[in-house]
């Protein structure tokens, strides 16, 4: 039991730390705690040896998604309405919920105790098919060779909510801090951005043969990109290009329609070189991702807005 | 009892903890969140289900980092809906955009 | 050899302590300034503590200087992330106590 203690102590702590986050009083603290969450949940999947999955949690798991619930938080707290939602009686609702608890908890322990030897066919498979697959990462190889039209599908769906974001019309930031105060964040990001450029550059690289990839590398990028436009609300104050935006789907859509001309089937790489297609596909990849993660949160407005040369005051009317 | 069932009864408590939250709590921005802790527990199952002391099951990997993306596509869509809804499109700095 | 396992633990029981403190100031200290200040100044010296306690157990000089580097790395962010939000809380309490400088 003593060899156990860390692995118990880590999953006693994601629990309270759940539980904390989900029936704290304020929706800050929820936040809060989810970002702690997400990070402990990083390491569990270290434990676990997940390498390429704990960096991805780490970065846009918590980061994309606090980032995204720390914005909007800020936008309703100054809303002046709120929506309430219909009541049903409390008990009622707790009844359902013990109820649904109780039948899920009996089927999984069930399914632990009956069922507990892991099935590792799929384990030994993708060992002896790593060589063929160009990529010496077996994540990457499953990504981007064996499941390949998963990851086509998944830029695909995240390119989807890019485009609802555009379509609903407002940003979750809008509005520019003043000069005089913007000089710590100059000093942020001239100390963050090209390090975070150079490391997510190393990850997409190093995602052939070591915990990595494209998506981890987006991420990275996509942080230092909202970093950027926060410090230099001007630089990145135009349109972003669509081309780039799509260039992720384009190239993994057109590689799709090459391979099949050439091998008869979507997404068959040609044997020798099929390193260097992945490689490709994967940076188009990053790109697309850290462009599409960076316009969640920005929506471009007209370039000749008012509002573009103001010093804006924030939203409860406290100059920043 | 060995380290994969700790991590998989862990996933399943909070994939519970995100079900009960999404119920009975009533804060929208709050509702989320609970679904987001769904999803973690849910990758927890995964991860644990292809964790063993020999040989590591790596395809689950590949599924939670799809479904980390998928899952931070549907936040971001779920929270500008909330924001457009409950702020009524307009934003007290700057011009509204007319859609 | 067996010196260098008793440093790294020492290093990381150090790194720990401090750790704690800061948390333990986090949660009892009564204003927003000296939370900040005591959770910035507790971290830095933690995560030294533990980096270089990592750096020598891994017995390779290589991931040493990267995790050196990492410290580094984080000791500027943290600090200036520190300073913006003292900052931040600064103006705050003018405006709050009606100060328009």
């Amino acid at each position: 039991m003593m060899f156990y203690l860390f692995d118990i102590i880590i999953a006693l702590m994601t629990i309270i730390l759940a539980c904390l986050c989900l029936f704290s009083r304020q929706a800050i603290n929820s936040i809060t705690y989810f970002i702690a969450l997400g990070l402990i949940v990083a390491l569990i999947w270290t434990r676990l040896g997940a390498y390429d999955v704990a960096i991805a949690e780490a970065a846009i798991g918590s980061g994309v998604t606090g980032a995204l619930l720390l914005f909007s938080w800020r936008k309703l707290r100054a809303a002046k309405s709120n929506i309430t939602l219909t009541e049903n009686t409390i008990s009622k609702k707790v009844i359902a919920t013990a109820f649904f608890i109780v039948v899920i908890i009996v089927f999984s322990l069930s399914s632990i105790l009956l069922f507990s030897k892991p099935n590792s066919a799929l384990a030994y498979l993708v060992d002896s098919s790593l060589s063929d697959s160009g990529v010496l990462n077996p994540v990457t190889a499953v990504l981007l060779n064996f499941r390949s039209f998963d990851t086509l599908l998944e830029i695909g769906v995240l390119f989807l909510a890019a485009l609802g974001v555009y379509s609903i019309g407002i940003s979750l930031f809008d509005y520019e801090l003043k000069p005089s105060s913007n000089f710590l964040l100059h000093s942020l990001s001239k100390l963050v951005v090209p390090a975070c450029v150079l490391f997510g550059g190393y990850t997409l690289w190093v995602g052939s043969y070591s915990p990595g990839g494209a998506f981890q590398a987006g991420a990275v990028w996509a942080g230092a990109l909202i970093l950027l436009r926060l410090a230099h609300p001007r630089l990145l104050a135009r349109k972003l290009s669509p081309w780039l935006l799509t260039i992720g789907l384009i190239v993994f859509i057109a590689a799709a329609i090459a391979t099949f001309v050439i091998n008869k089937n979507f997404l068959l790489y040609p044997a020798l070189y099929a390193g260097k297609w992945i490689l490709l596909i994967e940076t188009a990849a990053a790109i697309s991702i850290a462009l599409l993660l960076y316009s969640l949160f920005f929506i471009p407005k007209k370039i000749n807005s008012k509002s573009a040369a103001n010093t804006i005051t924030d939203d409860a009317g406290e100059s920043i | 009892m060995s380290i994969q069932v700790i991590y998989l009864m862990a996933g399943i408590l909070l994939f519970c903890l995100g079900v009960a939250a999404l119920i009975l709590r009533k804060n929208p921005l709050i509702q989320v969140v609970a679904i987001n802790v769904m999803g973690i527990g849910v990758f927890m199952w995964f991860i644990a289900n292809g964790y063993s002391i020999d040989i590591i099951d790596n395809v689950p990997h590949a599924l939670v980092l799809t479904g980390i993306v998928v899952a931070v596509s549907a936040t971001a869509f779920a929270l500008l809906l909330l924001v457009r809804i409950q702020t009524r499109g307009t934003t007290s700095a700057g011009d509204r955009d007319d859609v | 050899m067996i010196i260098l396992d008793v440093l790294t633990v020492i290093l990381l029981v150090v790194g720990l302590v401090f750790f704690f403190a800061g948390s333990i100031g986090l949660l009892r200290f009564p204003d927003l300034m000296c939370r900040v200040h005591a959770l910035t100044k507790a971290d830095n010296i933690g995560l030294a503590c533990i980096s270089l306690a990592v750096a020598i157990y891994s017995n390779d000089w290589l991931i040493g200087l990267k995790i050196i580097f990492v410290w580094l790395f984080i000791l500027a962010t943290s600090s200036l992330m520190s300073f913006i939000i003292a900052r931040r809380i600064n103006m705050s309490n003018k405006i709050i106590s009606g100060d328009s400088r």
